[in-house]
């Protein structure tokens, strides 16, 4: 599974891979989506939930007005994906779950 | 009373709260929540004067100032909102408005101690000759004034819950004759965390103590006033049983903890709930000023939430109302003046609605792979728990709170708005956290739980908590 196959998903405005220390290693994003500062952003919210709640390997699902965000941190770095809400969150959580 | 809880209960709610929160001196806490919650309920009186405390708390006088100020048309009768107008003044210089509110203070409460000394400095300051403090001149009944009085200045008006320092003053007030003036109380300087609390206590220690000291004198005049109007007794002709009817207490006469006068060692007790004896002394027996006032002391607040650890020992905040001290003040004040019923609430009047959160929450709890829940306040503070099979659940909920912070902040920075809900994956167990107006509504749950169902139920949750949380 890689960025490119999730933005295939209808309203998945864009996914990426980024380093834990937010820098982006891969993304595929539609136009007006800054994809390192999603980057930046998922790497933060991965820090905050392993220093919180000390697991190994964080995942999280995130719920704005505007958007939803899948955050997944895997062997090759932080996976993130971001949508709108009216998608398919399912299909996509589905997707993400396949990746280690 | 009971009408405007049931109206706005919300508003209640974030106004105990804050309350709460300032009797434990948790001043910047109680001004955010009260900010949130007028923003709200922008006609709430209440709230407002109690924010016109915090900020006087705080050190932030012409904040106290401008709020008090604000609702002062409404509340012109209640003599803590005149008391507080008048030490925010006098901080501020303005000697001669302080001069006025403190003559309103003792206009509504002759007896007001704290006022007369701070009058007495002030009037010395500017020049003026001292007014002679006019005795109680009861003119009404005490049914007609409760009657006069608005309701929105018979809650919690200025009675901070009881602090350390209170206790202390008694024992340097009862060497003194009563009625004798004595040294001037200076209020305690707001700023600092210490004289917050000071500041706080300020209003429970001397009124008080002034009205018990006047008890002492001129209880029989009271009593004999009051016997021609048929409209009261005085607490020594009153049975113990006949008080709490009267007054709604709900403690069993067989529950009130006898005690003797309380001595300098007591002073570190916690104060919470204890009911002083209601004794019945022999008839023509003069009233013991000294355990009163320290009940009072003790006693007074307003309607308070206490921490009660669950069952398991796990810190749980219990939001309880106590029912005993308000009434334990109330009777006492009956017996002295009138006029400190004012700002007194009653059991009936004041009821925590933290027990409605109950029946949604039980709900959510009786799905299939739910482990527990809590509310918390985005800050971390534990506001209710529903899980309490975990060994630290406080830590729990500061951590969920820094994370949707984290993530807030985040967001913040990508112009998406705040994190409305999110679901952390953890090993064996799922976190649900969605946010209920200022509070955050966290859901732990079994791995295979279905997070869809969990937030279905949780939004029904939510719709309830934001009417009780504000």
């Amino acid at each position: 599974m890689n960025a490119e196959d999730l933005v295939k998903i209808p309203r998945v405005l864009g996914a990426g891979i980024a380093t834990e220390d937010g820098f982006i290693v891969e993304s595929q994003f539609k136009i007006g989506h800054n994809a390192e500062r999603s980057a930046a952003m998922a790497a933060q919210i991965v820090h905050s939930i392993k220093r919180s709640l000390h697991v190994e390997k964080a995942s999280a699902i995130l719920y704005t007005p505007k958007s939803v965000f899948f955050i997944k941190e895997s062997e090759n770095g932080i996976f993130f994906v971001i949508c709108q809400k009216d998608a398919n969150l399912g299909l996509v959580k589905l997707k993400i779950d396949k990746i280690h | 009373m009971s009408d405007e809880l049931t109206m706005d209960s919300g508003a209640l709610i974030f106004a105990t709260l804050a309350d709460v929160y300032l009797s434990s001196g948790m001043i910047d806490e109680a001004i955010s929540i009260l900010k949130d919650g007028l923003s709200r309920n922008p006609t709430y009186t209440l709230a407002k004067i109690i924010l016109g405390r915090a900020y006087y708390m705080k050190g932030a006088i012409q904040e106290s100032i401008k709020v008090l100020e604000e609702v002062y048309s409404e509340v012109k009768d209640s003599e803590n909102t005149n008391l507080y107008l008048g030490h925010c003044y006098k901080k501020v210089g303005d000697k001669n408005k302080a001069a006025d509110f403190y003559k309103n203070t003792l206009q509504i409460n002759p007896d007001n101690k704290e006022a007369q000394q701070e009058l007495q400095t002030l009037q010395i300051e500017i020049g003026t000759p001292p007014t002679p403090v006019q005795p109680v001149q009861e003119t009404a009944p005490a049914v007609a004034r409760d009657e006069e009085i608005e309701p929105v200045a018979a809650v919690p008006v200025a009675e901070i819950p009881v602090t350390q320092e209170s206790v202390n003053v008694p024992a340097v007030a009862e060497e003194e004759e009563p009625g004798q003036t004595g040294e001037p109380l200076q209020p305690e300087e707001p700023a600092g965390t210490g004289s917050d609390r000071n500041g706080a206590a300020e209003e429970s220690q001397v009124p008080v103590e002034a009205q018990f000291s006047q008890t002492a004198e001129g209880a029989e005049e009271i009593t004999e006033e009051r016997d021609t109007e048929g409209v009261d007794k005085p607490l020594s002709e009153v049975p113990v049983a006949d008080q709490q009817q009267e007054y709604g207490q709900v403690v069993e006469p067989e529950t009130i903890e006898e005690k003797g006068p309380p001595d300098k060692g007591e002073t570190d007790e916690p104060a919470v709930a204890v009911l002083e004896p209601v004794e019945e002394p022999a008839p023509g027996a003069e009233l013991s000023t000294e355990p009163v006032s320290a009940t009072v002391q003790e006693t007074e607040g307003t309607p308070r939430v206490q921490a009660i650890p669950p069952e398991d020992g796990h810190g749980a905040l219990q939001a309880e109302p106590v029912p005993s001290p308000a009434e334990t003040v109330k009777v006492d004040s009956e017996t002295t003046t009138e006029n400190e019923i004012v700002d007194r609430p009653t059991t009936s009047e004041v009821v925590i609605p933290f027990e409605t959160l109950n029946e949604p929450m039980n709900k959510l709890l009786a799905m299939k792979n739910v482990k527990g829940a809590f509310v918390c306040s985005p800050d971390g503070l534990m506001i209710q728990n529903y899980y309490h099979d975990y060994p630290d659940i406080e830590e729990l909920c500061a951590m969920v709170a820094a994370i949707h912070n984290d993530a807030a902040e985040a967001f913040r920075f990508l112009d998406e708005g705040d994190v409305e809900k999110f679901i952390i994956e953890k090993g064996d167990e799922t976190v649900c956290a969605i946010t209920a107006g200022e509070s955050l509504l966290t859901v732990i749950t079994k791995a295979e739980a279905k997070p869809g169902l969990v937030f279905i139920y949780a939004r029904k949750v939510i719709e309830e908590i934001r009417e009780i949380l504000g």
